[in-house]
């Protein structure tokens, strides 16, 4: 699972819970891959994150330090070069293989399992 | 369309006539990507095939919607009268096949498409088709083995197999055509079928060419594209979908497995009933949605509703529902999707196979959220 990922996740299909939004996460496999770096594509993916989503998930899989807590400390972030490669990294090449997705409301674990969520709910959550 | 042959060698820069076979209802798709090449010519459109000149520096054109590419040996109105006698028929055919008909110039340009530089004659396999009418005069086999025998004393520079063959020579006998290829690509499909239909639909997306009369804006970097009911990701992995977001989601953990995850491509486990994803999220959504044909009568008709709700529920006001769906079941879908605040826009009839579908193209009304 990938950051951008997990950016855009909620639990909000459970029954009971308002927003479910955002998961926390407890990797215990995290894998580095390779993903050609796309300047426009990464500046367009900016304006569709949830910052302080993308910043608390960085840091649960240890890759806070490559981003600001708070993406207004960087001026012009689209003619960043360095600023932008470090988003691509942490947004698309940081994999959570295995681990766990957890409801901020419920507690509802949610299986990570070969880089891929399980959101798949029981009767009972519907 | 030229009919002579030469006996120059083709060059880098001539222009090659080819011509596409497609399924029934994709003729505005496949043109649409024609006419993406520069210098293309499209010269006739019928039942089935498209026919075009290009350069033959673009000649390894390879439309994602088109069944097969092949450089066109002859194409001409059909003349054999309706009732005339088998033999007859065949010896008329035959003369048609053979009198300056450009084999030899149409081989040469095949070696130089595909690279082969062999002088040695080409191993080729006759793929007979005949339909409408001329089904009761000729019989595809045998009318291969026999035009094989007489094409064998004809055209010098290939040789005629049964078995072991390079390449097809399409020959297909129609109630209004004859038309022969030479095949640039291998197999009945170059891309099978899921991947074709894919393409069509993720092209509702990318092309506003005046044909489509689509959207006001094409496709855009990093806009994030959903098929809720991904399956083993056809939809996902369309070749004109690059530099976009693709999520997929699917309960079928198999059918995940062997969904391609490219570098863009966003997998979940999920039930399309309950996407765990957030409100007004996605820009487009791309989905092949079931038939009906594994679901009993109440579980489809409680499950499309359901899944049409979730669509809605996580698309952007203002965007775009591209959904393929059984043709014979549209007013069911129509209805769905008007109580959701979905607003058709337009249809495309294809046939999937043997299948009728149609690609309904839909917009999330603007006040909706």
């Amino acid at each position: 699972m990938k950051l951008l990922t997990h950016n855009m996740l909620s639990s909000r299909c459970i029954k009971g819970v308002s927003v479910g939004y955002p998961l926390k996460i407890s990797a215990k496999n995290v894998r580095l891959v390779n993903c050609d770096f796309d300047t426009d594509f990464t500046v367009r993916i900016i304006q569709k994150l949830d910052w302080n989503a993308l910043w608390e998930a960085a840091e649960s899989v240890g890759h806070a330090d490559d981003i600001p807590k708070n993406l207004s400390d960087i001026d012009d972030y689209d003619k960043n070069d360095e600023f932008l490669r470090k988003v691509h990294h942490v947004v698309l090449e940081v994999e959570v293989i295995e681990g766990e997705l957890e409801c901020p409301e419920t507690g509802r674990k949610f299986p990570i399992e070969d880089g891929v969520p399980n959101m798949l709910l029981n009767e009972d959550e519907v | 369309m030229t009919d002579h042959d030469t006996l120059t060698q083709p060059q880098e820069g001539d222009f090659v006539s080819l011509y596409c076979t497609l399924g029934r209802g994709m003729d505005p798709f496949v043109k649409a990507e024609l006419l993406q090449v520069e210098q293309i010519k499209i010269l006739k459109a019928i039942e089935g095939k498209i026919f075009f000149e290009t350069p033959t520096s673009s000649a390894n054109i390879r439309p994602t919607t088109a069944e097969r590419v092949l450089v066109l040996i002859y194409h001409n109105k059909q003349q054999i009268e309706p009732n005339t006698p088998a033999p007859l028929a065949f010896t008329q055919l035959q003369k048609m096949l053979t009198n300056g008909v450009p084999w030899e110039r149409s081989v040469r340009y095949w070696r130089l498409l595909k690279d082969e530089e062999s002088e040695e004659k080409v191993l080729a396999r006759l793929n007979v088709k005949v339909s409408g009418g001329k089904r009761k005069i000729f019989k595809p086999e045998r009318l291969a083995g026999s035009l094989s025998k007489c094409l064998r004393l004809s055209v010098q520079s290939l040789e005629f197999v049964a078995r072991g063959a390079q390449v097809s020579i399409d020959v297909h006998v129609s109630d209004a055509f004859v038309t022969v290829g030479m095949a640039l690509t291998s197999g009945t499909l170059q891309f099978g079928l899921r991947s074709t239909t894919a393409s069509a639909m993720a092209m509702c997306l990318t092309l506003s060419h005046d044909n489509l009369r689509f959207f006001e804006r094409p496709l855009s970097t990093g806009e994030v594209i959903l098929d809720p009911m991904c399956g083993k990701g056809s939809i996902p992995n369309a070749k004109c979908l690059l530099r976009t977001v693709k999520i997929g989601v699917d309960n079928d953990p198999a059918q995940l497995a062997v969904a391609k995850v490219s570098n863009n491509t966003l997998l979940l486990l999920a039930d399309a009933t309950k996407l765990p994803l957030r409100r007004d999220l996605v820009d487009h959504i791309l989905c092949d949605l079931p038939f009906g044909l594994k679901y009993s009568k109440d579980g489809f008709r409680t499950l499309i509703p359901d899944v049409m709700s979730e669509i809605v529920r996580v698309l952007k006001p203002g965007r775009r529902a591209i959904l393929l769906f059984a043709r014979s079941e549209r007013q069911f879908l129509k209805e769905c999707a008007e109580n959701c605040g979905l607003k058709l826009m337009r249809t495309f009839e294809i046939m999937l196979g043997v299948l009728e579908a149609e690609i309904f193209v839909f917009l999330k009304n603007n006040e909706l959220t």
